[in-house]
């Protein structure tokens, strides 16, 4: 679900409802959001188990400490950035920080799959997020299929506006290399 | 009056957010929409960066695994929220005080007695609740003050 198209004034009353302990508006929320963060924290840290246990540790931050929350960021906007700092404090704690490097981008445009149909091209856009570099594939999944505004996403991957531009440049160009096959290549696919 | 944005800022911002001027940043998107009523060059460069846009808009909801899930839901069953932690806390900082205010009570009516009973002259040595009727009478009242002062007290359900 698209960040944006979440009534975000809804997000606040439920979070100010968690603050005085209300599980029915805690569970409300792991509805909305849990299932984007989850796909946010396994683009940074490519493994399913770590994925939920940031997702699990998010949570229990919303359920601890949703008083400290302020409206000045969107809660989605919120919950990402504390799901980003959990995924990077993971990575860092294994010496896996370097997984996040751009510099593999060759490995997405390597791949050119025929896509014929809308179902095999959103199955294709699946496999190519994935294969992106851990930043370029936080960086799109937030703007492009969470609906965060530019500047929000790069609150919560704590870069600037031309680093995030940077980011989604890259991100997206190699997208395009993957999901536009060749003519020829088209003619040789299976 | 919005500066104009010039054609290789555009195609940056394609390049970034697409081609949706939702996705502009704020600053910037009515001038993008000023150069693509006015410039077929940018309609052109839309057009083209439309399509990534539309793999994005087919690309599936996430789906929460089960197990997840279930472990999300069992959260608040888990693990203590605050609120309660810190009311209970509430509960045993009041019950401190209640006991520390009915030990200043019992203690001053205490040295209060003692003091009258020395003031009477009716003993030159310190007088103690074991030799003294007046200390015993003051025992049976402190004991009211005690069980006054933490009887008012609700009772931990926990």
């Amino acid at each position: 679900v698209a960040n944006s198209e979440l009534p975000t004034d809804e997000d606040a009353e439920l979070v100010r409802r968690v603050g005085h302990g209300d599980a029915s508006a805690y569970r409300a929320l792991v509805v909305r959001h849990a299932a984007n963060l989850q796909r946010f924290s396994k683009r940074l840290l490519r493994d399913d188990a770590e994925a939920e246990d940031v997702v699990q540790e998010t949570f229990l931050r919303l359920w601890q400490r949703a008083a400290e929350y302020r409206p000045a960021a969107r809660v989605g906007t919120w919950l990402h950035s504390i799901a980003h700092h959990l995924a990077i404090d993971r990575l860092r704690a294994t010496r896996r920080l370097d997984t996040l490097s751009d510099e593999d981008e060759g490995a997405v445009s390597a791949r050119q799959p025929l896509l014929l149909d809308e179902k095999r091209r959103a199955e294709a856009l699946e496999v190519a997020l994935a294969a992106l570099p851990g930043r370029q594939g936080a960086a799109v999944t937030l703007v492009h299929l969470h609906g965060l505004s530019g500047a929000e996403a790069a609150e919560v991957l704590g870069i600037g506006p031309e680093a995030l531009e940077s980011l989604l440049a890259r991100g997206r160009r190699a997208l395009k290399t993957f999901l536009t096959a060749p003519a020829s290549s088209k003619d040789q696919a299976p | 009056m919005t500066t104009p944005l010039d054609l290789e800022r555009f195609k940056a911002l394609l390049a970034a957010y697409g081609a949706r001027p939702e996705r502009f940043p704020d600053g910037e998107r009515e001038a993008a929409l000023a150069l693509l009523a006015s410039s077929e060059v940018a309609r052109d460069l839309a057009r083209a960066e439309a399509a990534l846009d539309d793999v994005f808009a087919l690309a599936h909801a996430p789906e929460l695994s089960p197990d997840l899930a279930r472990k999300l839901a069992e959260l608040p069953i888990r693990k203590a929220h605050p609120e309660r932690r810190s009311r209970r806390a509430a509960w045993f900082t009041g019950l401190g005080w209640a006991a520390a205010a009915a030990f200043g009570i019992f203690w001053g009516a205490r040295t209060e007695a003692l003091e009258s009973a020395s003031g009477r002259g009716e003993s030159q040595e310190i007088a103690t609740p074991a030799t003294t009727g007046a200390a015993d009478d003051l025992d049976e009242e402190d004991e009211e003050l005690v069980e006054l002062a933490l009887g008012g007290l609700p009772q931990l359900s926990e």
